[in-house]
């Protein structure tokens, strides 16, 4: 029992270390989605817009929390591998308890919902002062004070000169922001610009994106791609279900999901390497969101087949994963807690 | 040092090499890859390419790398073999092992600030040659296709090949239409040797202005003969023997001058006019030497010593001025496209083209946007002396007095910096010492460049990244380490398959949250009386090193 409890409290104690870095390193995995230049988007969008990332942030915490404290437990005190699934599920409901009470979830909310709080863009987050910023075929240039606004066009050379800029302002000359089409307007009338250049310009908010961040690696990008998709597919699969079926659904695949990594997490687990466990991690995080979406993907099939139609695919896919961490747990507890 | 001690040294560093080595030959791998795509033109250049790339990228990836061979050499290195064997306390891997890593930090600082911006440097002056290369291979070949052939075209063509060939003097293809294009050359000039082709006697051409003079007296040039005694005379007043053969070569000059000019009263004009034109050399006044010599040589073509003595004023001239012809004749290289940026006078410029050639720099179609924002617009200037001369189709034309700031551009930074300043990417190619030159200029120019406090911030942010994370893996490595001789090969595989991506994300992740405590600065400045962006990301990070040393030096001997 007292392990249970300490076990638990480490968990949750991991939980909210990690919950902070996860949740700004998921906001940022989200915005780098959108076509909005990071580097000017402001601290209170950034704060504004991970609020609505709160609640899968902290599952994800919780999933890492698990991993990892798992991954590192003394297995001399370990008497039995099923014992260790209860921490966990104590930690989990303590939090969903706590969830439920704050009322982050609607009525007709998913319970992994996400608020997409809209970013507040400005001008001035696409347009650098003082310093040439290339968009497309044009490069722009706004004085720190405002004016001039100098717009050259690499097609043909040529420059328009805005002395007057009014920004944030619709129509009769200025420079402002068509949030529906998502593009940035200059609109030089007034300006000195070249012959038949006195149309609007529109450059769309994804030409100002740069891709200079840790965000834009390869391998990052393929991975939170990987993860976004299944994201999708999960969603997309409980949109139209009633919220209590919803409900119990996904805390089903979520709860195959701590079945099945807890022991594998703890079979990597080494009691003579122990840095062993945290490698396991890694492996852990890297292979699981391909494995869902390979099951769900083949849940998805089997259920459209019409062979089970009693079953919804989410409960095939946590079927699946259960069986196989039940089958793990077996394997563990009949070779014993061997190193 | 202690056999632990040498041990902890020798695994640190020959992991870090290792892994170097490793990384440089998996990246120039990949890095041959991109280039074969880029299709360069010539092949010995992409070899050079792809090395430099390789180099920078490993570079850049160092501080991962060390993190990673910290981490195994913590977690499983320095539990084999000899450490094994006996038992030791763990300051006698922890001393060694952290005179090592401030080692490695005075590598990792010397790459980030000199060795990768070399690197960059190289690498896209390289890009630059390898274009050239192909546009001159392209441009041969254009020229000898041209029908029907002439001996300007072929000539152009064999220029173009020859910095081709500068910079693939193997391609079979070069040599192969370097003898075409020669062939077409001789059966132009009726089997005469090409003028480019070395000839024995342009080889022994003698060296000063008397022998010189003495070879044209001999072969009867004697107008030649009288430019170069006059110049040896200039050198060497009052030699009798010079003094003797100018005299003779006068009186045969004044002869033939009686047969090209119509009367005594133009011969004299033509002997008062040469006159001014000398006295305006000798004074320096270019311009005017020029004005006067072109006009008599215009008069005169046939009079060799007037038209030696316009090439020495259009050579003092091209010191100050150029030609369009100049700038024409260049237009086919390849260069960097639409340039812009503000000059010392606060005024936009922007420029179509700018090529770099043989330590010139060319600027086509410059526009000026002054006070009213009406352009004023040249087609072509050129770098002179730390300005920007401008000129139309003219050729060489003193500016009016007054008139010196519609004629010059006089930008805040060199030239080779200059075609950077609208492409805010290329600053990655600038080292500390160019950063601490240059900053202030290309930021007043209009470059998107870090201001010097900033890009320090980022570097040392760097550098505390692999102290502080070294520090703390090293010391989670340790305590959690391995106990076998030799650990499980399944669960060393899964290390080696994750742990580098562990540390790169995590270096990544440390300079990721130092460039948002440099944003977060802009908040924080105006609270805390404009504290400097240096002196917060260092308090910061010195404050991380402190908390991770604390850590790494808390671990024990026994295993937990």
């Amino acid at each position: 029992m007292r392990f249970i409890l300490r076990t638990t409290l480490k968990l949750l104690l991991f939980v909210f270390v990690l919950a902070v870095p996860v949740t700004l390193v998921v906001t940022l995995f989200a915005l780098h989605q959108s076509p909005l230049p990071l580097w000017n988007i402001g601290v209170r969008n950034v704060i504004r817009y991970a609020g609505g990332f709160v609640t899968p942030s902290l599952l994800i915490s919780y999933l890492l929390a698990t991993l990892l404290v798992v991954a590192l437990v003394d297995k001399m005190k370990v008497r039995s591998v099923a014992i260790l699934h209860i921490p966990p599920l104590l930690a989990g409901a303590l939090l969903g308890g706590v969830l439920f009470l704050v009322g982050s979830g609607g009525q007709d909310q998913l319970p992994f919902h996400i608020d997409r709080n809209p970013v507040r863009v400005g001008v001035n987050t696409f347009v650098r002062r003082d310093a040439f910023l290339s968009a497309g075929d044009k490069i722009l240039y706004l004085d720190g004070k405002g004016e001039p606004l100098y717009l050259y066009d690499r097609g043909d050379g040529s420059t328009t000169v805005m002395r007057e800029v009014r920004l944030s302002r619709r129509g009769g000359g200025g420079l402002y922001l068509d949030p529906e089409k998502r593009q940035v307007v200059i609109h030089p009338s007034g300006a000195a610009a070249p012959r038949g250049k006195g149309e609007p310009i529109e450059l769309p908010y994804a030409e100002f994106v740069e891709h200079d961040s840790v965000l834009a690696n390869p391998l990052v990008g393929a991975y939170a791609r990987r993860l976004r998709s299944l994201f999708l597919q999960v969603e997309e699969g409980a949109e139209h279900l009633e919220r209590r079926q919803r409900t119990a659904l996904l805390g089903t695949l979520f709860l195959s999901l701590l079945l099945l990594s807890v022991p594998m997490a703890y079979g990597l687990n080494d009691r003579g390497w122990r840095f062993a466990g945290l490698a396991g991690v890694l492996l852990i995080l890297a292979i699981l969101p391909a494995a869902y979406a390979l099951v769900v993907s083949a849940a998805e099939r089997f259920q459209a087949s019409g062979r089970l139609p009693v079953f919804h695919p989410f409960l095939l896919t946590a079927a699946v994963f259960a069986f196989l961490g039940i089958v793990l747990d077996l394997v563990i507890a009949l070779r014993g807690a061997s190193r | 040092m202690n056999k632990i001690g040498k041990n902890v040294v020798l695994l640190l560093v020959a992991g870090a090499a290792a892994a170097f080595v490793l990384a440089f030959i998996g990246l120039c791998v990949h890095h041959a890859g991109v280039v074969r795509d880029e299709q360069l033109a010539a092949s010995t250049l992409r070899s050079r390419l792809v090395v430099s790339l390789a180099l920078s990228h490993a570079l850049r990836l160092f501080p991962a790398l060390l993190l990673f061979v910290y981490t195994a050499s913590f977690s499983v290195c320095f539990t084999l073999f000899s450490f094994h064997t006996g038992a030791f306390p763990f300051s006698r891997v922890a001393v060694p092992s952290f005179i090592v890593l401030m080692v490695f930090l005075v590598f990792t600082a010397l790459s980030g600030f000199f060795f990768i911006p070399g690197l960059n440097k190289t690498s896209r002056s390289i890009r630059q040659r390898a274009q050239v290369a192909r546009a001159a291979l392209d441009r041969a070949r254009e020229l000898n296709d041209t029908a029907p052939a002439d001996q300007d075209s072929s000539e152009r063509a064999l220029e173009a090949l020859e910095i081709y060939l500068l910079e693939d003097p193997g391609s079979a293809e070069a040599v192969k239409l370097r003898g075409d294009i020669l062939g077409k050359l001789r059966s132009l000039q009726g089997g005469k040797p090409s003028p480019r082709e070395p000839v024995g006697e342009q080889r022994q051409r003698p060296a000063t202005s008397w022998e010189r003079g003495k070879a044209a007296y001999q072969r009867g040039d004697y107008r030649e003969a009288l430019y170069y005694f006059e110049r040896a005379l200039e050198l060497h007043p009052g030699n009798r023997e010079m003094e003797e053969l100018y005299r003779r070569t006068r009186d045969k000059v004044d002869r033939q001058l009686g047969e090209i000019t119509s009367g005594e009263r133009e011969q004299a004009r033509l002997v008062r006019e040469k006159e001014q034109a000398l006295a305006r050399l000798d004074e320096g006044a270019y311009y005017q030497a020029y004005e006067i010599l072109l006009e008599l040589h215009r008069r005169y073509p046939r009079l060799r010593d007037l038209e030696l003595y316009l090439e020495r004023a259009e050579s003092a001239l091209r010191r100050v001025d150029f030609t369009a012809e100049e700038l024409q004749r260049h237009a086919w290289l390849p260069g960097y496209p639409d340039v812009l940026f503000f000059d010392a006078a606060g005024v936009l410029n922007t420029v179509k083209r700018v090529v770099p050639w043989r330590g010139n720099y060319y600027f086509y179609q410059v526009s000026r946007y002054g006070d009213g924002g009406i352009p004023e617009t040249w087609r072509y200037g050129k770098w002179l002396d730390g300005l920007i001369r401008l000129k139309n189709d003219e050729g060489y034309r003193r500016v009016p007095e007054g008139q010196e700031h519609r004629f010059f551009i006089q930008p805040l930074t060199g030239p080779g910096y200059l075609v950077l300043v609208s492409q805010g990417e290329s600053a990655d190619q600038l080292n500390l010492y160019e950063r601490i030159e240059q900053t202030d200029n290309l930021r007043k120019s209009g470059m998107r460049i870090p201001g010097l406090w900033e890009y320090l911030s980022r570097e040392i942010g760097v550098l505390f990244s692999v102290y502080a994370l070294a520090m703390v893996l090293g010391g989670i490595a340790w305590s959690k380490r391995s106990i076998y001789e030799f650990p499980p090969l399944w669960k060393l595989l899964i290390f080696l398959a994750t742990v580098p991506l562990l540390c790169f994300f995590l270096q990544r992740f440390y300079t990721g949250a130092n460039d948002m405590l440099i944003y977060l600065h802009r908040y924080a400045a105006g609270r805390l009386a404009g504290l400097n962006v240096l002196v917060l990301a260092a308090a910061v990070n010195v404050a991380a090193a402190l908390a991770a040393t604390l850590f790494f030096l808390s671990r024990e001997s026994g295993m937990e």
